[in-house]
């Protein structure tokens, strides 16, 4: 054989390539569905804005850290009202001891409250 | 994305878009990749059409679990295809050797190609002398050969797929010719070339 007639007849072929069947398309097809990765797609939900409150906490450091300075608050307001004469008694244990004092009252009246300005 | 839109896409980018999960690209890479992998596998199989199928699903099936890791640009998707696809044919060829089956007698279906019966049956008969004759070929001949002459890549890129040099290959396909017009010549007349140049 020729080769002019070779590359024709090679040309011949390469034009009518054997066609897969339908089953194989098929069968190739639900492997590729079947291994093909999850799309990455991002849900609105996934990346919603958080709230006021949570971003206040998250911006105060944490649930923890605003118990910490809530307690550390409640705390420094009760001793801004405490009465002055009470502090000698819960520092020093001055007059606990004495008969004359059956109750203290830590909390000042109003009234002291007023003439102290 | 649309199936119709994959047309214009590389198939490389269609690997990055079916890792991403992209449906339509599955569709797309199936039906390019799938029916050239099929030829290859059936010609180097000497026409053994289930086994060349099982070559091309389990091609496939490797190109579905490489594509999460594909590299863009590295190797076109059709040459690793290919490379692929020739192991597993020599794979299969050393298996039916070891069990003495050897399928040169697996004519292919004839071809569907002109308007005319005659024509149709002629250019039937010529792949099926052709396929014989491919199948005469030592197997690196006949890769080389197929891939060159029937499925269009280049002589780097049959390098490539064979993992041999470009110097090689150009031999190969040489050597394989000649082979093959060998082993076609005494049936120039019946395959009708003979007639064809008188009508010219």
């Amino acid at each position: 054989m020729q080769t002019s007639d070779l590359d024709d007849l090679l040309a011949l072929a390469a034009m009518h390539p054997p066609a897969p069947s339908p089953a194989l398309m098929d069968r190739v097809t639900a492997d590729a569905l079947a291994l093909q990765p999850q799309s990455l797609t991002v849900s609105r939900a996934a990346v919603a804005r958080p709230g006021l409150w949570s971003r206040l906490v998250d911006l105060l450091g944490g649930p923890a850290a605003l118990a910490g300075v809530t307690s550390a608050a409640l705390f420094g307001i009760a001793l801004g009202y405490l009465d002055p004469t009470t502090v000698d008694i819960l520092a020093l244990g001055q007059g606990v001891d004495q008969a004359e004092t059956e109750a203290v009252d830590f909390f000042p009246s109003v009234d002291f409250l007023m003439t102290e300005g | 994305m649309a199936f119709d839109a994959t047309s214009e896409i590389s198939d490389d980018a269609l690997m990055v878009l079916y890792a991403n999960g992209d449906r339509p690209a599955a569709l797309a890479l199936a039906q390019r990749i799938t029916p050239r992998v099929l030829g290859y596998a059936t010609r180097l199989l000497g026409g053994d059409r289930a086994e060349a199928e099982d070559v091309a699903q389990e091609t496939m099936l490797r190109l579905w679990r490489t594509a999460p890791s594909w590299r863009q640009g590295e190797t076109k998707v059709t040459t690793w295809a290919f490379r692929v696809a020739t192991n597993l044919c020599i794979d299969r060829q050393r298996s039916r050797r070891r069990k003495g089956q050897v399928a040169l007698d697996d004519a292919p279906e004839p071809v569907d190609s002109g308007p005319g019966a005659e024509g149709r049956m002629q250019d039937g008969q010529r792949m099926v002398a052709l396929e014989t004759a491919l199948a005469t070929l030592p197997d690196r001949q006949r890769q080389a050969v197929v891939l060159r002459h029937l499925e269009g890549l280049t002589n780097p890129e049959i390098a490539t797929v064979l993992d041999i040099g470009v110097e090689a290959v150009e031999s190969l396909t040489a050597r394989g010719k000649r082979a093959l017009a060998a082993a076609l010549s005494g049936q120039r007349d019946a395959l009708g070339y003979k007639d064809d140049r008188d009508a010219d």
